[in-house]
């Protein structure tokens, strides 16, 4: 076999590349599907399930900011049921590994969609419990360490899948957090979802979004992501996959330096549908022009002295 | 559903603060009237998110399109200022307007900058032997676009201000209500601002009425769910699903 110096290995999980689609701005894919051969990403997160349909917030549901965006959408998504009888089995002719960001309002929630998943041909779950537009749920299982500890604990025992944990950015010390995932049982953990937000519009003297705050995103907060993902990566041992505001190689670059085995693109995908597609072939440029023999070789190579 | 690198040609002042822009790129897809771009404003001032912009005239022949926008804000501010060079843009993009066979009269209402794409049916259909008449609303006089091309077109084309400073004082709504027996049309299509589909829907006209909505939009091509538009059977995304709905399904 040709040796592929772009391929990482996730929680034994061999992904061709480190970029995968972050959750919530790529679906499930097949849109993007119709522009470019999404099979050679490597791997798709795909946006937040929730055991029954959810219609999320009312619009408007997004705002740009310098550098950033404001999302409100408030995990709109068409349940469990759907997701694993129509969506997956496209996912599933594309090969390509498939992370369930999976969201609810209880610990039972979490616990059952980890369960039904398990039994499907996704890849990993990843514990969405950063979920800044939603009232029930969501951010509130993963503000505080014990709470972060016990939804992983508790959902460990449903999934036979390995286990990703999201965390939200909008917490007291994001080590803590880490740690607490990773004592809960977690296999790798994902950072940064977005930081609470809100945009207010002079003239109208009324907020952008209708659900007045919303989670900003985009590289207004990769300094943000960065600080965290590097601060977790010393805390924990467990794989840590970065995002928060990659546009480019470069950007991806960066988070590994900081830790990262793995990174997920995002907003990157509404600037230009492309932008995942162009940041891999970047991303070959970058380790044929510095001779690695893997893109690993980076990873939590900073150099502070 | 393309994306590609589209070659400002031309680039023209309707009014003041309205554009017209020529884009060119010899790979063009099909295009459905009706349909939108999702265009991208340059990366200046930190804007992320692409603009949603209407086809006002596709030639399918010279790979040739235009638009017709608005300066708002920052984006369209910069697009408006564009002579030349390329801009990456997701073409075509919704489901537009399509008509039935059996469709030969069509009234057409449009509200300020919702205008443009209503010339865009009657481009696609004109040849089939498809009548139209034209029902234009704008606030005043000075913000009246696009006249002497849905007058050429049009069998008919009446147009209301708000101030009464050019054809009927009032609704647009109201002037096509006054006019809708003698019209006779078999279906109405419409694009304009939430009011007027509001002023529309309240005639409780028995004619099938389709209307093309707006929404803030992140990705424009169905993929991140931002674009929620309320219908009666749940919310749908206006980018993929619509822009195009039934007046009845929607929610205003
Ligand atoms: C399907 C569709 C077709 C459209 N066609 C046309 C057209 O043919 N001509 C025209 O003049 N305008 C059209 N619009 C409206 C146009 O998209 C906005 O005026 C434009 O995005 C404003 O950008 P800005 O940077 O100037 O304003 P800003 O207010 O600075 O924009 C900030 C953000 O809000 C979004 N936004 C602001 N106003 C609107 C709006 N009314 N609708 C959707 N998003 C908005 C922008 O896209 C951007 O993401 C259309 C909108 C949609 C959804
Ligand atoms: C429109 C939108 C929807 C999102 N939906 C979800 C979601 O359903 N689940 C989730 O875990 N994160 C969701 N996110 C957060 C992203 O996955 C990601 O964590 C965040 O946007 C930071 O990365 P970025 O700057 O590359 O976008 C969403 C983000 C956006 C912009
Ligand atoms: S704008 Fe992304 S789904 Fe409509």
């Amino acid at each position: 076999m040709i040796h592929n110096p772009l391929s990482v290995n996730l929680c034994n999980i061999e992904l061709k590349n480190p970029v995968i689609t972050a959750s919530g701005t790529f679906a499930c894919g097949f849109e993007y599907g119709k522009l470019y051969d999404i099979s050679k990403l490597g791997a798709i997160s795909v946006k937040g399930i929730t055991r029954e349909k959810r219609e999320g917030n009312p619009s408007p549901r997004i705002a740009e900011t310098y550098g950033g965006i404001l999302n409100s959408v408030g995990l709109q998504n068409p349940g469990v049921e759907i997701f694993a009888k129509n969506l997956l089995p496209y996912l599933e002719t594309q090969k390509i590994p498939v992370i369930a960001n999976i969201a609810g309002d209880t610990e039972q929630d979490y616990c059952y969609l980890a369960e039904r998943l398990s039994n499907t041909s996704v890849a990993m779950i990843e514990l969405n419990i950063s979920c800044p537009n939603v009232k029930e749920g969501g951010m509130a299982f993963g503000v505080k360490p014990d709470s972060v500890y016990k939804i992983t604990k508790a959902v460990r025992k449903y999934c036979k899948k390995p286990l990703m944990v999201k965390l939200s950015p909008n917490v007291a010390d994001i080590a803590e957090n880490a740690i607490a995932a990773e004592k809960g049982g977690a296999n790798a953990i994902s950072l940064i979802n977005t930081i609470k937000g809100m945009a207010v519009n002079a003239e109208t003297r009324r907020p952008i979004l209708k659900n007045i705050t919303g989670g900003l995103s985009g590289p207004a907060i990769k300094p943000i992501a960065l600080r965290m993902v590097w601060e977790a990566s010393r805390a924990v041992k467990i794989p840590i996959v970065g995002m928060g505001g990659i546009m480019t190689a470069t950007d991806a670059v960066e988070f590994m330096l900081c830790g990262a085995t793995a990174v997920q693109v995002g907003t990157a995908n509404l600037t230009n549908p492309l932008n995942a597609s162009m940041i891999i072939d970047e991303l070959r440029r970058y380790v044929d022009k510095n001779k690695l023999k893997s893109i690993s070789d980076i990873r939590g190579q900073l150099i502070t002295e | 559903m393309k994306e590609l690198f589209l070659n400002v040609r031309e680039n023209t002042t309707l009014i003041k603060g309205v554009t017209k822009i020529k884009l060119y790129n010899a790979n063009l897809p099909e295009f459905t009237p009706g349909q939108f771009i999702n265009l991208s404003a340059g990366s200046f001032d930190g804007l992320l998110l692409r603009r949603p912009i209407s086809v006002f005239k596709y030639d399918a022949e010279n790979k040739i399109f235009e638009i017709v926008f608005e300066v708002k804000g920052k984006g369209t501010a910069f697009l408006s200022r564009l002579k030349g060079g390329d801009l990456p843009g997701t073409v075509f993009l919704g489901n537009g307007f399509s008509l039935d066979q059996n469709v030969k009269r069509v009234a057409l209402v449009g509200g300020g900058l919702g205008c443009p794409p209503l010339y865009s049916v009657i481009e696609r259909y004109k040849g089939r032997g498809v009548k139209f008449y034209t029902y234009l609303g704008f606030s005043s006089q000075s913000k009246a676009i696009l006249l002497d091309d849905f007058g050429k077109v049009s069998e008919r084309l009446k147009v209301a201000t708000d101030d009464g400073s050019y054809g009927e004082k009032g609704y647009i709504t109201d002037v096509l209500k006054k006019d809708i027996d003698i019209i006779k049309p078999d279906v109405i299509l419409a694009c304009g601002p939430t009011p007027m589909f509001k002023a529309l829907k309240a005639l409780k006209l028995s004619i099938p009425t389709y209307i093309s909505m707006e929404a803030r939009m992140g990705c424009g091509i169905g993929a991140c769910s931002v674009c929620a538009c309320a219908t009666i059977s749940g919310n749908k995304r206006v980018c993929a699903d619509g822009p195009v709905f039934n007046i009845k399904e929607v929610i205003l």
